[in-house]
C-alpha cells in the first residue's frame, strides 16, 4: 500500500496527523483508530445530529459510521479523512432517513434536550442568552420539520462549511441539486419561522 | 409561486434565497438585485434569509452522549470473517466498473433468452409446428393420446435432423436411411412395440431402433426394448417425415446421440443473467457496507 502521508499537504496538520492514524489503524493498531474516533466523534455527533434530529438514533447512527469506517480501513487510498469519516456518517444518516420514510414512524421530537442550548458565557447578558436560546429553539425545530434533503445540504454547508462540490459527492446528486435542495431548504426554514422572525432580526 | 402572500406573484422567491447564498451571475444578479432593491417584500425575503444563514452557521453543536471508541471486541467482530473481506474489495472505488459490467451481463442474459425463446412465440412458426405434428403422431401410433402427440411435435423440431442424420451416415446404400416408425413396425424383427413411454426416452430410443432395423442387428436394451404403454408415441411422430426427406437422412451421424436439453444459447444466457445477478448483489452489498 502506498504512503497515505503524500496526499497531506505541508501545512495541512491535522490531515497529515489523520493519514499517520490511518495507516497504523490499517496495519491494526486498534488505539490509533480510537486516537481518529476521539479526533472526529464530537464534529460526526454535531452533523449527524442535525440530519437525524433524535438524539438516541443520531448516536446510533455515529457508532454505525465508525463501525463502517473500521471496516473499510482498507478501501480508504488516500483524501481528506474528515470528508471520508463525515461522508460515511452522512450516508449512515440517510439510510436511516429512508427506513424512516419506507416505515413511517413518530416524527422527531421536539428538542427540549438541554444539549441543544448553546454554551452561557458568564460575562453574557441574561437578556440575550434568552433571545439566543429561543432562536436556537425555533431553528432547531424549523430545521427538524423541513424535508431530509434539504436538512442535510443545510446542514453540511451552512454548518459544517462543505462547499457544494463536496456535498454532491457525499449525497451521490448532482451540484445543481444540493444548489436547489440549500436555496429550497433556506425558504422553507422562513416559512417556518415566519412567526418567529423577530428573533432573527436585528 | 411564491410562498409567502406578500411576495408579488411575478417575483420569484428563488433568485431572491440565490442571491442570498451569492449563488448568481450575469443577469439573474442584476435583476435579483433589483427586486431587492424595488420590491420591499423580496428585501425582507432577503434579509431573513440572511439572518437564517447566519443564526444556521451558529447554531452550536449538540454534545454527544456517547463515546463512540471502539472496544477490541467490537474490533474483533468488526475484522469479520473472509466473506467481509471480499465483500469489502467489492467495495473499493477501483472496482466501480463491476455495476456497469453486472448490468451488461444481465442484459446479455435477457437479450439471449429472449432471443432463445422468439421462435416459440412467433406465430408463423408455431402454426407450422402444430401441422408438422399432426400427421406426424397419426401414423405412428393410433392410439396417440394428446400428450403424446404434444411431446411428438416438440421433439420433432429438434429431433428430425439430427434423427434423419443419423441413419444416414451410418448407414449405407442397403441401409434405410428413414427411421420411419410405421416402416419399422412393419420391417423390423425387432421394433415391435409401437408405444413408448416418456417422450424424452423416445426420443433417443427412436433413432437406436431406426438404426437397427436397417442393419438388422438388434439395437440396445434402451432402444430395443421400450416400455409397453405408449410412450414410444412421442418418438416416433418424427419419423415419417423423415421418410418423406431421405436426403435430410444421409447427412449426418447415426451414432451421434439426439439433443435434448436446453441449446447452448439458452444456456450461456443464464450462465451470463446468473453471473450479472450476483455481481450486481456482491457490489450492491458492498456499497451498502461501506
Amino acid at each position: 500500500m502506498g504512503d497515505l502521508r503524500t496526499t497531506a499537504t505541508a501545512d495541512d496538520g491535522p490531515q497529515r496527523r489523520d493519514l499517520i492514524l490511518v495507516e497504523r489503524a490499517q496495519a491494526g493498531d486498534l488505539a490509533a483508530f480510537n486516537d481518529l474516533v476521539e479526533c472526529y466523534q464530537d464534529q460526526l455527533y454535531g452533523l449527524v445530529a442535525r440530519m437525524v434530529p433524535d438524539p438516541d438514533q443520531a448516536a446510533d447512527v455515529v457508532q454505525e459510521a465508525f463501525f463502517s469506517a473500521y471496516r473499510n480501513l482498507a478501501s480508504f487510498r488516500g483524501g481528506i479523512v474528515r470528508s471520508w469519516l463525515s461522508r460515511i456518517a452522512v450516508n449512515a444518516a440517510m439510510d436511516l432517513q429512508r427506513a424512516r420514510k419506507r416505515r413511517p414512524v413518530q416524527p422527531y421530537p421536539e428538542l427540549e434536550d438541554d444539549s441543544w442550548q448553546p454554551p452561557a458565557g458568564e460575562d453574557a447578558d441574561p437578556e440575550r442568552q434568552v433571545v439566543t436560546a429561543e432562536r436556537v429553539k425555533a431553528l432547531n425545530a424549523a430545521l427538524a420539520a423541513i424535508g431530509d434533503d434539504q436538512r442535510a445540504a443545510i446542514v453540511l454547508f451552512d454548518v459544517e462549511g462543505f462547499d457544494y462540490a463536496e456535498i454532491a459527492e457525499m449525497t451521490g446528486v448532482s451540484l445543481g441539486t444540493v444548489k436547489s435542495r440549500i436555496h429550497r431548504g433556506r425558504l422553507a426554514l422562513r416559512r417556518g419561522l415566519e412567526d418567529r422572525m423577530e428573533l432573527f432580526r436585528g | 409561486m411564491p410562498a409567502f402572500a406578500h411576495l408579488q406573484p411575478n417575483h420569484d422567491e428563488t433568485l431572491i434565497a440565490r442571491l442570498a447564498a451569492d449563488d448568481l451571475t450575469g443577469a439573474d444578479a442584476t435583476d435579483a438585485a433589483r427586486l431587492v432593491a424595488e420590491c420591499p417584500a423580496c428585501a425582507e425575503l432577503h434579509a431573513d434569509l440572511r439572518s437564517i444563514i447566519a443564526a444556521t452557521a451558529e447554531l452550536p453543536a449538540p454534545r454527544r452522549t456517547r463515546d463512540f471508541r471502539l472496544t477490541e471486541g467490537d474490533a474483533a467482530r468488526l475484522r469479520g470473517s473472509g466473506w467481509r473481506r471480499v465483500l469489502g474489495r467489492f467495495g473499493d472505488p477501483r472496482l466501480a466498473f463491476t455495476r456497469p459490467l453486472a448490468t451488461g451481463l444481465v442484459t446479455l442474459g435477457i437479450a439471449g433468452l429472449v432471443l432463445a425463446a422468439a421462435p416459440s412465440f412467433l406465430p408463423t412458426l408455431g402454426a407450422s409446428s402444430a401441422a408438422t405434428a399432426a400427421p406426424a403422431v397419426a401414423p405412428a401410433a393410433g392410439g396417440a393420446e394428446t400428450t403424446g402427440s404434444a411431446g411428438g411435435g416438440a421433439i420433432q423440431g429438434d429431433g428430425t435432423t439430427s434423427y434423419g442424420a443419423e441413419s444416414g451416415s451410418n448407414s449405407g446404400p442397403g441401409l434405410n436411411p428413414v427411421p420411419s416408425a410405421p416402416v419399422l413396425a412393419a420391417a423390423s424383427p425387432v421394433a415391435p412395440e409401437p408405444s413408448g413411454p416418456a417422450p424424452t426416452a423416445a426420443a433417443s430410443a427412436a433413432p437406436s431402433v431406426a438404426a437397427s432395423a436397417g442393419t438388422g442387428q438388434l439395437p440396445p436394451p434402451a432402444a430395443s426394448a421400450p416400455e409397453p404403454g405408449g410412450a414410444g408415441v412421442g418418438a416416433l411422430p418424427s419419423t415419417p417425415i423423415l421418410a418423406d426427406n431421405p436426403g435430410v437422412g444421409k447427412s449426418t451421424d447415426a451414432s451421434a446421440p439426439a439433443p435434448s436439453g436446453p441449446s447452448p444459447l439458452v444456456l450461456a444466457s443464464i450462465a451470463l443473467l446468473v453471473l450479472g445477478l450476483v455481481l450486481a448483489a456482491l457490489s450492491w452489498v458492498a456499497r451498502r457496507t461501506t
